[in-house]
């Protein structure tokens, strides 16, 4: 009885501690105010922050949620997002970190209009890039909100051949079904 | 007593078996002292030549021909021919903000857009390729690598050696550890004034004016203080920079008087494009400051260009201070005036007339603007704007 015990405890440890988890289907996150519905059999990553799932590893293709402060410092540039700003300034601000980020080489923005998510007007920005170690080029959809006093992103990159065209259109079922659990 | 004195025997002489020397003989160039490249010092430059390849593959490296080669020549003026010979340099320009500029073993030396842009003559750029090929001549990565290398096999040592001294050869461990850790950050003291002191030498003997040496290093201070920068950076570092000026204070002492070359009009005329290129990065970063000084030193040489009067128009639309509105369209205005086709002021000047309400010059503007760039990456906003301006 005792053994069986220690053998479910390990399994429970090894499983909670486990650095990535299957999912699939509707996705709730409380604390960040959202909730999404996940593609089958994607990974989720449990070491790091926000919303992180891939399904055949994190340098070919990722669907990222994240929330921040609209206050927050940002990493790249001094520019800030402010309250009421226009959909089309939030995303030039977004546009502006990604390319202030010494990181990327090979920037090119492919494209940036206005979008809706969760029923919010909002902004796309579609841009290609390259890593400053590797030569893979990357692709990335990004969907940006502006919702009380947060921003709320959902971003998919993946390797620009052959990957980005394969799951982009899990990636816009996945930014469709994007709900702020209290708006 | 006698176990202490064995002790110490065994680490002195497991230092000195673990240690490769860390003094090389400099490139002096001339076939008396040829320079024999070393089996350490042919994988460094192997690995230098591997990195290099990725950055010549980016889009980071400044493509004008001109520009590039008149630093080359600028390089070529500071060390005699036979030095040339042995070591093939180059100059390279990265078009990145950051106040930085770094040297690999084989003579490749990068120096970033920014760097270039705080400079107001030749002769400050002189300083700064001075300063880093001696890094090169003098092998300082060599001697930094087998530098680290023996405080590695040094920490090896020290750690199987001390661990019979109980607690306090396990305190002295751990403090070696983070000593470390903090002497890899950039060459040592020692090093850095000897690339100044030999720079200052190559500069002088190039007939530059010693006056001009340290001035670059006291701007660049200025700037760090000023901004608030942040940079991981040699050169972006406050007190590395407080070093740099006190040895060129020193060693303008040597000098006094002298004068010599600035080349303040050829130097401006031959960068005049970098300034476009940082100003770009600079209104990315938010450091309008920099981008402002950058455009209107352009603007000095060339008054009519149109892009340049919309850079302007976007640091004073996105800094957004008092009275920065008005400056702001006049320089869209400013830039139309130079050019009727420079589509992105007609853009600007829309959205500034929406935001002011003056719908029927916003759509005037902005439609305009999807005339002259109908490909518009932002199509789509400006089609929204021009649905609010009916």
């Amino acid at each position: 009885m005792t053994k069986k015990y220690w053998l479910v405890l390990i399994l429970f440890f090894i499983t909670a501690c486990a650095p990535w988890a299957k999912v699939g289907g509707d996705y709730r996150e409380e604390s960040q105010n959202y909730s999404v519905t996940l593609p089958e059999g994607w990974m989720k990553s449990n070491t790091v922050d926000g919303l992180l799932v891939t399904r055949d590893g994190v340098l070919l293709q990722t669907i990222r949620v994240e929330r921040f402060k609209i206050d927050q410092d940002l990493k790249h540039t001094r520019k800030k997002y402010s309250q009421n700003m226009p959909p089309q300034e939030m995303a030039d601000v977004t546009i502006d970190n990604i390319k202030s980020d010494p990181l990327i080489t090979n920037f090119k923005l492919l494209e940036s209009s206005p979008a809706t998510l969760s029923g919010i007007p909002g902004s796309k920005i579609v841009y290609e890039f390259k890593t400053k170690e590797g030569q893979l080029r990357f692709k990335c959809i990004h969907y940006g909100i502006m919702s009380g006093e947060w921003i709320y992103g959902i971003r998919y990159v993946a390797a620009a051949r052959h990957y980005f065209d394969k799951d982009v259109q899990t990636f816009e079922t996945v930014s469709q079904s994007f709900r702020l659990l209290k708006p | 007593m006698k176990k202490a004195l064995y002790l110490f025997i065994l680490i002195a002489l497991s230092l000195l078996a673990g240690c490769e020397t860390t003094s090389v003989l400099p490139i002096r160039g001339g076939s008396s002292s040829s320079f024999q490249m070393e089996s350490d010092e042919r994988r460094l430059w192997n690995r230098s030549e591997e990195e290099e390849k990725k950055l010549e593959r980016s889009d980071l490296l400044c493509r004008d021909e001109e520009l590039v080669s008149y630093v080359n020549e600028v390089a070529k003026k500071l060390y005699p021919a036979e030095v040339h010979q042995q070591v093939s340099f180059r100059i390279a320009i990265i078009k990145n903000p950051l106040l930085n500029a770094f040297a690999y073993p084989n003579g490749t030396i990068y120096v970033h857009s920014g760097m270039i842009t705080r400079m107001e003559n030749e002769a400050e750029l002189a300083t700064l390729l001075a300063h880093e090929m001696t890094h090169v001549t003098h092998r300082h990565a060599l001697q930094q690598m087998r530098d680290l290398k023996n405080k590695a096999a040094f920490m090896a040592t020290f750690n199987v050696l001390t661990l019979p001294a109980g607690v306090w050869g396990s305190i002295a461990s751990l403090l070696g550890q983070v000593g470390t850790l903090a002497a890899v950050q950039g060459y040592s003291r020692e090093l850095e004034t000897e690339a100044d002191t030999e720079g200052f030498g190559l500069v002088v003997a190039a007939q530059y004016d010693p006056a001009e040496t340290g001035k670059l290093f006291l701007r660049l201070k200025e700037d760090v203080e000023e901004q608030k920068i942040e940079e991981p950076f040699f050169f972006g570092s406050h007190p590395r920079l407080q070093e740099r000026i006190e040895n060129y204070e020193k060693l303008q002492t040597l000098h006094p008087g002298k004068g010599g070359m600035k080349k303040e009009e050829v130097f401006s005329q031959k960068i005049c494009a970098l300034f476009l290129i940082d100003a770009d990065q600079n209104i990315s970063a938010g450091n309008y400051k920099i981008a402002q000084r950058e455009v209107e030193r352009f603007l000095s040489q060339k008054p009519d260009d149109a892009h340049a009067h919309f850079l302007l128009g976007e640091v004073y639309r996105q800094r957004n201070e008092q009275g920065d509105q008005d400056r702001a369209m006049a320089s869209y205005q400013e830039s139309i005036g130079k050019n009727p086709s420079y589509a992105n002021s007609y853009k600007a000047l829309g959205l500034l007339h929406l935001k002011k309400g003056e719908k029927p010059q916003a759509k005037e503007h902005l439609q305009r603007y999807l005339i002259l760039s109908p490909q518009a990456q932002d199509r789509a906003y400006i089609l929204e704007y021009l649905k609010q301006c009916e």
